[in-house]
């Protein structure tokens, strides 16, 4: 670790074009299951960076679910994102360390607040200050889905799917097939997507898993819009309905924005700042699809733990959200759509 | 004939000596680490307690279910043909087996809730 730590300074010496840099506090940070991320104070001698710089360091963990993007596409798209205009933190250096073990780093500034999804839904400020902060989080939305689709340094990210609903479904649905165990209830929100299925999309730069627990809040205000890793081309309906699906309100499911305020501001703000009306009517189908998304995934990361080798007891207790999620998807197909 | 204390009161005595009296001086940056191990722990306890009855009522309404199936008595291979049936629901119409299929995947799911968290069915009366 010192050693690792002794390369870090060198590198950001040379990026910062610096006399001297020193870490003096290199801690790591609760969360992440699928990369580390590292609290680091580092003093910069010379350059444009001169002073005490508090930032945090994002390492790549051992493995990765769904199609995460790489250390280097993360730095991109928060690059882009952040000259946008949205509240993300500043990406400072990517670097990727030589050596037996290649890593690959970002660095970026630290933003002060919250993100932990259960504190956040019972913080007293946030729920005296909730009506401006979801119209604010509404905001940030529509900022990301206006970036455009033709901005080369997103070329990576690949042409977008003509129909990002049905794909979904079929990667979905593939998965489930080749799982050991059938579970008919994830099967039903299969059978019902493909059956409502959206005849047009619109397609937007999609951030993937805009949520509480990824959004750091202080004092009631949006300090940084955080993990990048799933972001790609979807639907805008996706993300506006990831935020105020069941699964992430943290208990505090009468508030339908993200367990934080209500969904209707959350849509205002959106609607404020992108001229465009959202689509209540397709909300609910982007709800079942988020379920059984997060449904997926769980399994997926259980998996690491039962067959894959990662002893890790948050991954196997994820299995047991999988019931919540295929309550939530009956809930929500009660009715036809 | 092993007459000691039975699984169940091993782990819930376990379980509470950890919440009574360890978590109340566990370090701020352990305290979410130790309440995982209690909630695995709980999520044990009623594993071990409820799975058995829930497994055989789950069978026994997969086989009134799928009554003309004549598929043996696995609940991996009833659920395999349930999920067939599902997939060529059509969800649109009024449809009194889709009704039937879906008050059984409730039950199934209500009962899986009992074991993973029942605090959730308490959150949201579903």
């Amino acid at each position: 670790m010192d050693e690792q730590i002794k390369d870090l300074e060198v590198l950001i010496r040379q990026a910062a074009d610096a006399r001297q840099v020193k870490i003096v506090r290199f801690q790591q940070m609760s969360g992440g299951a699928i990369q580390e991320n590292w609290l680091a104070d580092i003093e910069i001698s010379g350059g444009k960076h001169d002073g005490l710089l508090e930032a945090v360091v994002r390492k790549d963990a051992p493995s990765s679910v769904e199609y995460s993007r790489s250390r280097r596409q993360e730095f991109e798209l928060l690059k882009v994102a952040f000259a946008a205009g949205v509240t993300v933190p500043e990406p400072l250096w990517f670097f990727e360390t030589a050596g037996a073990t290649k890593t690959s780093l970002v660095i970026m500034r630290r933003v002060k607040g919250v993100a932990a999804g259960h504190r956040l839904v019972r913080d007293e400020t946030v729920r005296t200050r909730s009506r401006d902060l979801v119209f604010s989080l509404g905001r940030e939305l529509a900022k990301i889905h206006a970036i455009k689709l033709n901005d080369p340094a997103l070329s990576f990210l690949g042409q977008a799917d003509k129909n990002p609903a049905i794909q979904a479904v079929e990667r979905y649905q593939a998965y489930l097939d080749s799982y050991h165990t059938p579970r008919p209830a994830l099967y039903w929100a299969v059978a019902w997507l493909k059956e409502f299925q959206p005849q047009t999309s619109d397609i937007v730069l999609c951030h993937n898993d805009f949520r509480t627990g990824n959004i750091m809040v202080e004092d009631g205000a949006v300090t940084g819009i955080l993990d990048w890793e799933f972001t790609t081309w979807g639907d805008r309906h996706a993300d506006i309905a990831w935020f105020c699906a069941p699964c992430w309100r943290f208990g505090a499911v009468e508030r339908e924005a993200g367990g934080i305020g209500e969904r209707e501001d959350f849509y205002h703000g959106y609607e404020q700042q992108s001229g465009k009306i959202i689509d209540r009517s397709v909300i609910k189908y982007w709800e079942v699809m988020a379920s059984l998304r997060w449904a997926v995934i769980a399994l997926q990361q259980a998996e690491r733990h039962i067959s894959g080798g990662e002893r890790s007891l948050e991954l196997a207790l994820t299995a047991h959200i999988v019931p919540e999620l295929e309550m939530d998807i009956l809930t929500l197909t009660k009715e036809a759509s | 004939m092993n007459d000691g204390p039975t699984t169940q009161n091993l782990l819930a005595t376990a379980l509470s000596v950890l919440r009574e009296d360890i978590l109340p001086g566990v370090a701020p940056e352990q305290k979410h680490e130790v309440l995982m191990i209690a909630n695995a722990m709980a999520i044990a306890g009623r594993q071990i307690a409820l799975a058995p009855e829930m497994d055989r009522r789950e069978l026994k309404n997969l086989l009134n279910l799928l009554i003309e199936s004549n598929s043996g008595n696995n609940i991996n291979d009833l659920n395999k043909l349930l999920i067939g049936e599902i997939m060529k629901l059509a969800f649109d119409l009024p449809c009194p087996r889709r009704d039937k299929i879906y008050a059984h995947l409730v039950e199934t799911t209500l009962g899986k809730l009992e074991i993973s968290n029942p605090k959730y069915l308490k959150s949201t009366s579903a």
